[in-house]
């Protein structure tokens, strides 16, 4: 056989686990968005509705664009959060040594945990009558005594983030881990000998030869944090009101709480495709034209 | 004509034999006749049902009894569990796949209106076999009827009760509260004198504080539609809406968290000392508030009729947990026989008093609810439920309820968490609910 041939072969088995697990049915809810489905009248979707599910969406709906607003909001605190978290714990653990190695085995446990376990404890931890954290931040700052953590629109996206971060800091230090790692020695060698302190030499020879990296984890991240669910669904159901309300979550909602399978489709759709362009535009950034192959 | 001798003698030995046969089968039936209306000579012996049901401590008693069902019919049935926060969501996709598996699915009652095309009618099943809804309460009745067809029997059901602190009203002199505000003004003194208050929640988490506010607003003459239009920004459902906000933030004689608990921490905070009183699910009194892991005894908790808002008579909401036959079921026949006999009486009042067992205290049958040794069992819980039973109402039968009690939940949730004025919150609620029911 050629290998002309033979390349597409052994590529098979991998296309068409992709096709069926992946491009049919984001092919299949990419058609149903223009359908009409409501489960309560019919098991399968009815008519063909064009653009009303989307139309419905933005000119009809302000839970959806309550929802697309929080998104981003989340998105930006939670992508931005964890990257900056990771990279601190990176910079404190890219080093040789038995004792690095353990610490940075260790900081695989947050991100290998099940998500709806940590949001199911998370919830537990900010209980303001047995909540250990609850316990703990009101020790340590009196004033926040009697705050109900996820009580308020800000505190509740703010515990939203932060248990986020905590999923995904520790996984992507270790991403940074590598890329610190990697750098050369010698010109982080050179900026001492030319008198540079630690601060202007992470500026100006780490951070911009990590630089690859940090995007890659940011892109990363800021693909997962548009996918968001598990917190939300555990921690604050989308409230207080609708105030941690996510796109994933309210599609949920439209899909298993009003039934309305066609305008769920129509919402997961916007978010694939929000998600397109977002990829499409940090990989522009990261890889500028003539670049991209390199 | 005349008679001879012979032939009155040959007719009355006819007659007698006759009769002799006539009896003989009508007692050899008798013999042979099943329980609880179940069909003898085992016609559908072999046959293996499989049964959805939500994580219970009712549904455990079912299948730890199973076998006197399989004995009686040669039927078997396997359960399968799921928790009941994943229950909706399993049966859509049954649903959606056209499932013939599981043959029986139970389910809350205000899923039924958008679910009932996946169901099987029985009134005819329950007509053949002299099975009435008159053994149940009429909110439970009307939990599984909708457009005059029943479509389950219920097996699982709430009444809404207050729990309080019995020890802790008598050691203060103070009355069990029949009204908001005789509660609003009890609690407040437990508050100031042993710093626990209500263990009230209003997280939209699971919609439940869309129940408490309709308590107010039944009891306040207010209703949540009229003739297909949303009302419930009426000016009785905006006073009700504004109390259950003012008990937070006004009168703050609630427990702390209020506002991002739900029905479950409310519960679990009055089980850990935490809160003096607590308003929902009869459940919650046998595993969250005298559970196992939690501080309180029998002797310290009483239980009462929700209060009214205004007069004297409080209208409670109640709901339930109806199983019906799947529609895409094989062996329809011999699930019914299952529901027969699920549903019975003795099955339920087994359940409520084994107590060495599992603490079940959910009963649904009149007779049960009234009897000396389910209530002896109980600390007379079934009695005290009976009577917010008589008076319940369940949720409105729409297919859109589900997502509308949602966008209820978020406004009562935006106006006690976020300061959106109560008028402003239920309007905006109310343009959406309205476009949720057109649109059906």
């Amino acid at each position: 056989m050629r290998d002309r041939h033979l390349k597409y072969l052994l590529m098979m088995p991998a296309l068409l686990l992709v096709t069926a697990t992946v491009i049919y049915p984001l092919g299949y809810a990419g058609i149903i968005s223009f359908m009409d489905w409501r489960l309560s009248r019919s098991r399968v979707p009815t008519d063909f509705v064009f653009l009303d599910n989307f139309w419905r969406a933005f000119a009809d709906d302000p839970s959806f664009l309550n929802s697309l607003g929080v998104t981003i909001t989340f998105v930006a605190g939670s992508a931005g959060g964890a990257v900056v978290f990771g990279l601190l714990i990176a910079l404190l653990l890219a080093r040789r040594g038995r004792g690095y190695s353990i610490a940075r085995t260790v900081l695989v446990l947050p991100f290998a945990m099940s998500p709806a376990l940590q949001g199911t404890s998370f919830r537990f931890f900010l209980n303001p009558e047995f909540g250990i954290f609850d316990a703990v931040l009101d020790t340590l700052f009196p004033f926040l005594a009697h705050v109900d953590w996820l009580g308020s629109a800000g505190w509740a996206m703010t515990w939203l983030i932060l248990t986020d971060m905590w999923h995904w800091g520790p996984f992507l230090s270790l991403m940074l881990i590598g890329g610190l790692l990697s750098i050369p020695s010698d010109t982080l060698e050179a900026a001492r000998v030319d008198g540079a302190s630690a601060w202007t030499s992470f500026w100006t020879v780490v951070l911009p030869q990590l630089m690859p990296v940090l995007a890659i984890a940011f892109v990363l991240k800021t693909i997962f944090s548009f996918k968001m669910f598990d917190y939300v669904y555990l921690l604050t159901g989308g409230g207080p009101g609708e105030s941690t309300s996510t796109m994933t979550y309210y599609a949920f909602r439209m899909g298993f709480s009003a039934y309305d399978m066609g305008y769920a489709s129509a919402i997961a759709f916007v978010l694939a495709l929000l998600l397109v362009g977002v990829s499409a535009v940090y990989f522009r950034l990261l890889f500028p034209k003539g670049e991209a192959g390199r | 004509m005349r008679t001879t001798r012979r032939t009155l003698i040959g007719t009355l030995l006819t007659g007698a034999v006759a009769a002799g046969l006539v009896c003989g089968a009508t007692l050899a039936n008798a013999a042979d006749a099943l329980p609880y209306g179940l069909k003898s000579g085992k016609p559908y012996a072999g046959t293996k049902l499989t049964y959805l049901a939500p994580v219970a401590g009712q549904y455990e008693g079912h299948e730890a009894r199973v076998k006197e069902f399989t004995d009686l019919t040669g039927i078997e049935v396997e359960f399968e569990f799921i928790p009941f926060r994943n229950l909706l969501e399993k049966i859509l996709a049954i649903k959606v796949g056209g499932d013939a598996d599981p043959d029986l699915i139970n389910y809350k009652d205000d899923w039924g209106p958008g679910l009932k095309d996946l169901f099987v009618p029985i009134d005819e099943m329950m007509g053949a076999d002299e099975i009435t809804l008159d053994r149940y309460y009429p909110a439970h009745q009307l939990g599984v009827t909708y457009d005059g067809m029943i479509y389950g029997l219920p097996l699982r059901g709430h009444a809404q009760l207050m729990f309080y602190r019995k020890d802790l009203l008598e050691k203060h002199g103070l009355p069990v509260p029949k009204t908001w505000d005789e509660l609003a003004e009890v609690a407040k003194v437990i508050k100031d004198k042993e710093g626990i208050g209500i263990g009230m929640y209003y997280s939209p988490k699971a919609a439940q504080n869309v129940a408490v506010w309709m308590n107010i607003l039944w009891s306040n003459g207010g209703e949540l539609f009229q003739d297909g239009k949303v009302i419930f920004n009426s000016p009785e459902a905006v006073e009700a809406l504004k109390y259950y906000v003012a008990l937070e933030n006004d009168l703050k004689v609630n427990s702390e968290g209020a506002k991002s608990f739900e029905q479950y921490d409310g519960s679990l905070s009055m089980g850990a000392g935490q809160s003096a009183f607590f308003m929902g699910w009869w459940w919650h009194y046998g595993s969250r508030i005298l559970g196992k892991n939690t501080t309180l005894t029998p002797e310290q908790v009483g239980f009462a009729p929700l209060p009214a808002f205004k007069g004297d008579k409080s209208t409670t909401f109640a709901m339930s947990m109806p199983t019906a036959i799947n529609v895409n079921s094989s062996k329809q026949e011999a699930a019914w026989e299952f529901l027969k006999w699920v549903s019975n009486p003795d099955l339920e009042k087994l359940n409520v008093t084994e107590k060495e067992k599992r603490n079940v205290i959910v009963a649904l049958h009149k007779k049960n609810m009234m009897d000396e040794e389910v209530n002896a069992a109980n600390q007379g819980l079934q009695m005290a439920a009976a009577g917010s039973l008589e008076s319940s109402r369940i949720f409105p039968q729409l297919a859109v309820w589900p997502e509308v009690m949602q966008v209820l939940a978020n406004a009562i949730s935006d106006a006690v968490s976020n300061g959106a004025d109560p008028k402003e919150a239920l309007d905006a609620a109310a343009e959406q609910a309205q476009k949720l029911v057109d649109r059906g």
